[in-house]
């Protein structure tokens, strides 16, 4: 009915935006115009939710219908709806995760084959197969689909699955915006693809004015979908912190949730306070181009400036949208493997909520080529080198979790250890883009990619990594190949390292990124960053071939293999509908390894809640 | 209810599940938090634009502000919706009877109403080219987003009435009060942008 609805909608949007608005504005009235296509792509949403049935309740309350009945709740939390409700709306947050779970690696896949895509391509110092327009709309399609992933890959699957049950909720606040944050995300994906039917787009992820401005119909795609992801951030932060501050249990104050719960509540702050500049923005620039009007356009008045302040106010902070839930996540696991209590519990919580603050402070030094104020850019400088402070002090926590422990390596340790050296090079390289005088030099060039890479990749992806082989035995009951994914680790940190040391490197010796052509000398590195990133996608598809292979071959896990202390380890797998039969009301912080006493004894509880 | 020791958010485990009111006056809260970065989107463009002037097309001669009177009825309606719900919560807490109660919800409703079709025939009224400067770009976009958000809370004002009214949901204080709160956000913040939009000079 989804698609359906989807279906209807484009071609109702299409023809209104495409003869009506297009004709009132006196632009081009054919179909193929800016309103049309982009009214299309909105109410072809907005008919999708609808086949959903996301607006069955909302339109129900206008009509002041009562509220759902026993057996419409029961039906949309998925109850005895086997595995027809992983593909329908529900508002059961385990379901919900699972489902993040499978579109961030159907995302991280196709994203995949754009980077295999572009390394093929840069083999050769002349362009090859690609024209220069098709490279960049390919470069941009990666970049863009990498940061869609990138904003829910932590949060969207642990987030929405464990966050309740570590604070001993039996369900998110808002478990039908819960759905809808996440169902925003797969029309979003598919309309930034459908880009490639109508011309691409060649602004790359940022969608700077006043190219964007003179772009074909393909960025109206790109807004169509980035406008999507930045409601999703929204909501979903919103959703996040209304339920860790109002519905944690009884017994459980601020100082004893999880470090992961602590990251969630930071990054959804971030969320909801980033996202609506962002959508803002995105606004402007669709009116710009819809309706003429001038906002970043130089020539009426506009200035491109305004979109690069405006967009990185936001794309900033989204960068710790990305990594502060997976330091979270890499922090709640690493005392499982080190057998000792996390060490600064409350200095590491300062340390992300110290970067979530200062994250609103930096925006300008992507501005520092753009012509930026001089007098500026030491106040800029300054703010983002700052944030190596309490980026340091989270460090600090993990290495005092691990300093003279009997750490168990098992394969998630393994990512663990992955993700910290790999972000430890994206921190130093970082150090230097903060720096006016050498961000000068860098600024343009693979110098930066690699540092990108390095901090997301390296950091965040590392992370989900960590995170699917820790959790899949209690989100699924499922078990990964061991032997299989020490093998796996091996060739993603090597070829990963690989790829982005030689690109470290080509950017030093000044290649330019977002350019098909580079000069002759480049070419031995590129070469080699070819070849590893070829090793590194074919090791990142054995993981998902480990995963898959799990799923069919059902192998089943033992009930806490990382004999973790945490509460969601002490419930039974599969989690019970609502979490807890019972609300836990004396809770500890889940680190207590000298001891071994767990978070919380599922047996001193509350009695029994009724309703859901 | 539940003999549990105290929530530390205030919420006793029954509310926990079904999602209490303090729930959704905290959320509205956060709702009003995103909406402040949202407006200071619009302010900074404003700011921006307005104080670099670029190739002098911020306000080009001969363009005018929006029509002052219809502007002003614009701004009092929303001031009577207020009043209305204020008078609703007061009338709901000193248990006043239900027929006072109904009355007055839908006098909020219809000024709710009346707000949105006078400020929306008040950007037909602008009568304004979007090719001629960046003034009429910003006023036009930030008026368009204020009615929006007057539409969005009238909607979820509708939903209250007609639970009300049919009996399925009756009207409480706690129910009403995240309305009144985002309310007189708005209506704070169209008066700011009257003044911004209409003493440009």
């Amino acid at each position: 009915m989804g698609v359906v609805g989807a279906a209807i909608g484009f071609v109702v949007g299409w023809a209104i935006g495409s003869v009506a608005i297009a004709y009132s504005f006196g632009e081009d009235n054919s179909l193929g115009s800016d309103p049309g296509i982009l009214l299309g792509y909105s109410l072809s949403v907005v008919g999708f939710l609808a086949g959903m049935g996301f607006l069955n309740y909302p339109i129900g309350r206008l009509l002041g219908r009562p509220k759902a009945t026993e057996e419409e709740n029961a039906y949309l939390h998925g109850e005895g709806g086997g595995l027809g409700r992983y593909f329908r709306m529900t508002t059961d947050h385990k379901v919900i995760g699972l489902q993040y779970l499978v579109m961030i690696l159907a995302f991280l896949f196709v994203g995949g084959l754009g980077a295999m895509f572009i390394r093929s391509e840069l083999l050769t110092p002349v362009p090859s197969v690609a024209t220069a327009q098709s490279y960049l709309t390919l470069v941009g399609l990666h970049s863009t689909l990498m940061i869609f992933m990138a904003s829910a890959a932590i949060i969207g699957p642990f987030g929405n699955y464990f966050v309740p049950i570590m604070i001993g909720s039996r369900n998110m606040a808002f478990p039908r915006l819960e759905a809808l944050t996440f169902w925003l995300l797969p029309p979003a994906g598919l309309i930034l693809l459908s880009t490639v039917f109508l011309g691409g787009f060649t602004t790359g992820w940022t969608g700077y004015a006043p190219l964007a401005d003179q772009n074909v119909l393909g960025m109206d795609a790109y807004l169509m979908a980035f406008a999507l992801i930045g409601l999703s951030i929204g909501l979903s932060g919103l959703n996040m912190i209304a339920t860790i501050m109002t519905k944690r249990a009884p017994g459980m104050p601020l100082s004893k949730m999880p470090i992961f719960v602590w990251g969630v509540l930071v990054t959804s702050f971030l969320g909801l306070l980033a996202a609506p500049a962002l959508v803002g923005a995105i606004l402007m620039e669709t009116i710009d181009r819809s309706f003429q009007t001038t906002f970043f356009v130089p020539a009426g008045g506009g200035s491109p400036f305004l979109w690069e302040n405006l967009f990185w106010f936001f794309g900033h902070p989204e960068v710790y949208i990305f990594i502060i839930p997976a330091f979270g996540l890499v922090m709640e696991m690493l005392p499982a493997f080190t057998r000792k209590p996390l060490w600064g519990y409350r200095v590491a919580v300062g340390g992300m909520v110290g970067v979530g603050l200062l994250s609103f402070t930096v925006w300008q030094h992507h501005l520092f080529v753009s012509g930026l104020a001089p007098s500026l850019r030491p106040f800029y400088m300054f703010s983002t080198e700052l944030i190596s402070v309490p980026t340091g002090i989270i460090y600090l926590g993990a290495l005092g979790a691990m300093w003279r422990a009997r750490i168990r390596f098992g394969t998630p340790m393994m990512f663990i250890c992955a993700f910290f050296f790999n972000f430890l090079i994206g921190g130093f390289t970082g150090v230097f883009l903060s720096d006016v005088p050498s961000d000068f030099t860098l600024h343009a060039s693979y110098f930066v990619q690699a540092h990108f890479h390095y901090t997301i990749m390296g950091g965040e992806v590392f992370a989900l990594m960590a995170g699917i082989v820790y959790y899949l035995p209690k989100m699924t009951g499922l078990n990964m190949d061991t032997k299989l994914l020490r093998w796996q680790f091996w060739a993603v940190f090597l070829t990963f390292n690989g790829t982005f040391i030689s690109l470290i490197a080509v950017g030093i010796m000044g290649m330019t990124r977002r350019v098909i052509s580079y000069a002759a000398y480049l070419q031995p590195l590129n070469i080699s960053a070819s070849v590893f990133a070829f090793g590194l996608g074919t090791s990142m598809a054995l993981f998902l071939g480990i995963l898959l292979w799990a799923a069919v071959k059902k192998v089943r896990a033992v009930a806490n293999p990382w004999e973790s202390l945490g509460v969601e380890w002490q419930l039974p797998t599969p989690v019970p509908a609502f979490n807890f039969e019972r609300v836990p009301t004396s809770w500890s912080l889940p680190y207590d390894y000298d001891t071994g006493k767990p978070a919380t004894d599922i047996g001193t509880a509350a009695p029994a809640l009724s309703g859901a | 209810m539940s003999d549990a020791g105290a929530s530390p958010t205030g919420l006793t485990a029954v509310e926990d599940v079904s999602g209490g009111e303090r729930t959704l006056l905290f959320s509205s809260r956060l709702m009003m938090a995103a909406n402040t970065t949202l407006q200071l989107t619009f302010l900074f463009t404003y700011l921006y634009l307005r104080t670099n002037n670029f190739g002098g097309m911020w306000h080009p001669s001969g363009v005018s502000a929006p029509p002052e009177v219809i502007a002003l009825i614009g701004l009092l309606l929303p001031v009577v919706a207020l009043l209305a719900l204020w008078a609703v919560s007061n009338g709901i807490s000193r248990s006043t009877s239900s027929g006072s109660v109904t009355g007055l919800l839908w006098l909020a409703l219809a000024a709710v109403v009346l707000t949105g079709a006078v400020r929306i025939f008040l950007m037909y009224q602008f009568g304004w080219n979007l090719q001629n400067g960046t003034y009429i770009d910003v006023s036009t976009v930030w008026y368009g987003v204020v009615l929006a958000e007057f539409i969005i809370i009238g909607l979820w004002l509708l939903s209250v009435v007609m639970g009300h009214v049919r009996g399925t949901a009756p009207v409480t204080s706690a129910q009403l009060r995240p309305i009144v709160e985002q309310w007189s956000y708005i209506t704070v913040l169209a008066f700011a942008v009257y003044a911004l939009v209409e003493f440009v000079t």
